[in-house]
Parts: structure tokens; C-alpha cells; sequence
């Protein structure tokens, strides 16, 4: 470490650089420097680091990362409610394309259901209450899809190479195991559009199409499955959630004051995983709650289970959302000294 | 606040105008994209992608890891889209999901190098990730083994010695540098930012650099 004498303010000239002094402060700084050459030294270096990272450039963007993501988002679909509902039912039907209500339909029925018959290229008039799809895109956002799709397939990205099977086993996250689902959702229906777009999946062939391996939903593919997955332990540890659907959003916004932050979030993933859901790893921001994805029908047995750990604030039942097929339960969590 | 516009930073607020939401560039987008119009997000990725990577790769620095970040950050952003009040810029409100998402990403570590209990007197490493790579300790150990004042370093040295001894430093001290030095937000933007004191800020920053000086001059790991 540097020369830190009470004689030389080495500690003061990181603020110093940056202007963050008081003005007495500062003064007695730069009167020091005046006469210290050891101290003008030790600034040279800290304005030549200051400049050296910010001329550090980071690797260039990965191609086609913004279509990764586009496509991930709209894999997700997870629309708040209340703005989905307040768009006009007109623009909900226009906006809603044949083959994404397949897509729809198969998430919200995927895995024990085979598509439905019925479907043909042509589609059908979309229900009233049909939900807006955000992702119901324009012709380059399609293709721009496409290659996403493309890329999730390739080895490189969902680790369906041999030797990316064999890798050390990365610890299964919450937000890894969403993404892989978001994919395989994603994956799946563009497959299904494709069908859709090619006259192939129609009334009688419908049910026998099954999605290519790699993309499929259904949880007892495990070998298509495992593919999809980071690793062979998050493969084996994961089993693939129903959720990929839309969610209703529970009022309100339960609370929950814990001793310490890191044991909180993991009892709550816990939790989450118990009830058949999973959570959020982390809340994205101080005061922001934590998120837990479940199935509609386990609503009951999560409430128990939060309960049951002292989880105030909880909303009683499962809203009515005929739409929905998953509840996001949000639990805020405080910190408080002495809580358990 | 700092003075802006200083030679040697890149401010952020100069790139595409002062985080007020009042003028935000974004603000049709982001109702549009609210009201779930189609592209409307789309375009908001396509066109935050970069500084998104490039703040989430500062604190990651590994290119897998970021891209994972990245697009959590956009996952959350979007989920949150309905709770985004417009009290900041989006690109801030956006700017701060990354750049909490590159810190619980990098997880344990991040942790406790958020807590700021490594005293300056330590090696000033505690908490790095392991698995730090084979070239970056041969790079530190090169710099131990040729002890040279920053100011004096050849640029390329510099910058090489940089890389390798960033990729030690502890996320969180990688976070203020990079919103510091790289971003030029103030002081008590970065405490808003990561949600810690001003007086944390300062004292943060002044480890990171000393640490970070320490380690390019060969003077510690």
C-alpha cells in the first residue's frame, strides 16, 4: 500500500480528484501539493487510472444480443395485468395473431395436453378477452425472432455440445432456470408459427406434431430437455414449471420483516420452489418485493407456506383472472434488527 | 455534484442528454411501451442494448455472465415497465436495474464487498471470485515483478496491467470505479445508485483506486 502518514492526505486525494472536497479541506490539499512531490505523484497516478478506465473499452457487443433479448422478453410475456386489460378488446383481437393464440393456448395447457385440433392455418376469431401480445411483432422483429431462435438452437448458446454437458454443474438460480424457460416457450412457438405459416399443424395433424427435440415443453422429454438446461445438475434439479404463461398479479403486497436479507431470499426461493412455483432470485432494488411465480392452483399451498414463516399482509385468495394461468405473489421484505 | 466535462471522463449525461425525465428521449417509447404496442420495447432494447453491456460488463467482466445480465436486466425492466413512474430518465431507472443485477449476479462476492468491511490494510482482494483466470494472475504477477509508478507505465502496459488487476478487485469496487470514472455520475448519484451512503461512496472509491493503483504498480495483488 501507499505511504499513508498522517503528514501526506494520500486517502484525501481520490475526492480530491473527483472535486468532492469541502472547500477548507481542498484548499489544505492542493496547499500540500504545492510543496509535496510524492503527493503530485500519487495524483498523476490516480488522474492516469481515472483516465485509463474510462478509455477501457469493454468487448464489443455480442451479435445479436439485442435480439436475444427481444426475444426473451417476449418469451416471457409477463405484461402487469392491469395494462394488458386496459388495452381496448379491438385492438386485443387485431393484435392477437392465429398462431400466437396456438402458441397461447399450448403454453397454457402444455405439458399434459396435446394441441388442439381445430387450428388450422387460418385460425380462428380470438376470444374477447384474448390477451395483447406484446410480442405479436412486425415483419423485422419477426425475423429478427427467428435468428434469436437460430442462435438459442446453436451449441454455443444452449449448451447442447457434448462437451458443454460435461461442464462443471453451475449452481441453479431462480433466473437461470427462467431463462431457459423463456427460451424453450419462445422456441416453441416459433416452431409452432412456423407449422402454422407452412399449412402443416391443421386439424388432423395437429395433435401428432410434436415440437423438434431441443424445443419441446413437455417435462418427460427429458432428453430434449437437458440440452436446453446450463448444466446436467440444473437439468436434473429442474422441473420445468407450467408458468410460462400469463400472470395475474396478486393485491396486495404482502411484508415481511427479517433479520438478515440473504437468509430471507433464500427461505424464499425455498418456499417457492415447495409450492411447485419458483421466485425471483433477488428483488431488483431496495424496497422492491420479492416475486414468486405459481401455478394458480398452488396459490393455497404458497399462502400456507408464507404464513406459516410469519409473512404478514397476505392476500387471502387467489384473485379471479380466467386468463392467467400462474399468480406472481409479491412479498416485500424489511430488515429489522432482532427480527428472526 | 462534480464538475462535468473534464478531459478525461466520458459522461454519460453528454451522450444522450441529462437523465431528466421531464426531457427524456425515451418517454414515447416507453409509453407505447407500456400500453404493450408491439416494437415498442423492442426498439427500447435495440437502442439501450450497449451502454446496458457495456456498465453490466464493467462489473461482470465475464462476456457469458454479462450477456446473462444483460438480459435479466431487460426481463426486469419489462416486468417493472408498469411501475416505472418517470421520476428519472428511463435510461437511468434502466442504468440502475443493470447495474444491481450485475451485482447480485455476481453474487456472495458482491455481497460482501458491498458491506465495505475490507480494510484498506488488506490485500484489499477479499471476497474475489474464485476461478480468476490463469492469464490475469500471470499479468499481476508480471506488474509484482516489475514495480512501476501508473503515471510512469507505457499505455499499453497500463491498460494490460488494468484488465488484470480489475478482474481481482471485488464487483462491488468495480461498480463505483465504473460509475465514477467511466459514467461520471456524482457522488450522490452513486449513493443513490447503490443505495449506500455518501460518505461510503468516497471512501469506496478511494480503496478501489488504491487498491487498483496498488495492484498496476506491482505493489500488491
Amino acid at each position: 500500500m501507499s505511504e499513508r502518514s498522517p503528514d501526506h492526505p494520500v486517502d484525501r486525494l481520490s475526492p480530491y480528484l473527483d472535486g468532492a472536497l469541502s472547500g477548507e479541506e481542498r484548499e489544505r490539499v492542493a496547499r500540500h501539493l504545492e510543496t509535496c512531490a510524492s503527493c503530485r505523484d500519487h495524483l498523476a497516478s490516480l488522474r492516469a487510472l481515472a483516465a485509463a478506465l474510462a478509455a477501457e473499452a469493454p468487448p464489443p457487443v455480442p451479435e445479436g444480443l439485442a435480439a436475444r433479448v427481444s426475444a426473451a422478453v417476449a418469451g416471457a410475456k409477463v405484461v402487469p395485468m392491469r395494462r394488458r386489460l386496459a388495452v381496448p378488446v379491438t385492438i386485443a383481437a387485431t393484435v392477437a395473431a392465429a398462431g400466437l393464440l396456438v402458441a397461447y393456448w399450448w403454453h397454457e395447457t402444455a405439458p399434459t395436453i396435446p394441441p388442439p385440433s381445430g387450428l388450422a392455418a387460418s385460425g380462428r376469431e380470438p376470444a374477447a378477452s384474448a390477451p395483447v401480445w406484446e410480442s405479436a411483432g412486425s415483419e423485422a422483429a419477426e425475423s429478427e425472432r427467428a435468428q434469436a431462435t437460430k442462435r438459442l438452437k446453436s451449441p454455443g448458446y444452449v449448451g447442447g455440445t457434448a462437451k458443454e454437458a460435461s461442464a462443471p454443474p453451475k449452481p441453479l438460480s431462480g433466473d437461470v432456470a427462467n431463462t431457459s424457460v423463456e427460451r424453450r416457450a419462445l422456441a416453441h412457438e416459433l416452431f409452432l408459427k412456423k407449422k402454422i405459416a407452412a399449412g402443416e399443424l391443421r386439424r388432423s395433424s395437429a395433435s401428432s406434431t410434436a415440437p423438434p427435440a431441443g424445443i419441446s415443453d413437455e417435462p418427460s422429454a427429458a432428453a430434449p430437455l437437458a440440452p436446453l438446461a446450463r448444466s446436467s445438475a440444473s437439468a436434473a434439479k429442474y422441473v420445468p414449471a407450467p408458468c410460462t404463461g400469463l400472470k395475474k398479479v396478486v393485491e396486495p403486497v404482502a411484508t415481511w420483516d427479517v433479520g438478515d436479507m440473504q437468509v430471507a431470499l433464500r427461505e424464499l426461493a425455498s418456499v417457492a420452489a415447495g409450492a411447485g412455483g419458483h421466485g425471483d432470485k433477488t428483488p431488483v432494488a431496495t424496497g422492491q418485493p420479492y416475486e414468486i411465480t405459481v401455478p394458480k392452483e398452488r396459490f393455497e399451498d404458497l399462502r400456507k407456506r408464507l404464513e406459516a414463516r410469519g409473512v404478514a399482509n397476505l392476500p387471502r385468495k387467489a384473485p379471479a383472472a380466467p386468463d392467467a394461468s400462474c399468480l406472481l405473489v409479491r412479498v416485500s421484505i424489511r430488515v429489522v434488527l432482532g427480527a428472526p | 455534484m462534480t464538475p462535468s466535462g473534464r478531459g478525461i471522463l466520458r459522461p454519460m449525461q453528454e451522450l444522450d442528454g441529462p437523465p431528466r425525465a421531464a426531457d427524456d428521449p425515451d418517454a414515447a417509447l416507453v409509453e407505447r411501451a407500456r400500453r404493450a404496442e408491439r416494437g415498442a420495447f423492442d426498439a427500447l432494447v435495440a437502442r439501450h442494448t450497449p451502454r446496458v453491456w457495456a456498465v453490466v460488463w464493467r462489473i461482470v467482466r465475464r462476456r457469458e455472465d454479462a450477456e446473462d445480465v444483460v438480459q435479466e436486466t431487460f426481463l426486469a425492466a419489462h416486468r417493472a415497465l408498469g411501475g416505472f413512474r418517470g421520476d428519472a430518465a428511463f435510461s437511468t431507472w434502466l442504468h440502475r436495474i443493470a447495474v444491481s443485477r450485475a451485482l447480485n449476479h455476481v453474487g456472495r462476492a458482491g455481497e460482501r464487498a458491498m458491506r465495505a468491511a475490507v480494510p484498506l490494510e488488506g490485500d484489499g482482494l477479499e471476497g474475489t471470485p474464485r476461478g480468476v483466470r490463469a492469464e490475469v494472475e500471470a499479468a499481476a504477477a508480471a506488474a509484482r515483478a516489475n514495480p512501476t509508478p501508473l503515471h510512469a507505465l507505457e499505455a499499453r502496459d497500463l491498460m494490460r496491467r488494468l484488465a488484470a488487476c480489475l478482474d481481482l478487485l471485488p464487483p462491488a469496487w468495480r461498480a463505483v470505479l465504473a460509475l465514477r470514472d467511466v459514467e461520471s455520475l456524482s457522488y450522490e448519484e452513486i449513493a443513490e445508485f447503490l443505495t449506500i451512503a455518501l460518505g461510503t461512496v468516497r471512501s469506496r472509491l478511494a480503496r478501489a483506486r488504491a487498491a487498483l493503483k496498488d495492484c498496476i504498480e506491482g505493489k500488491a495483488a
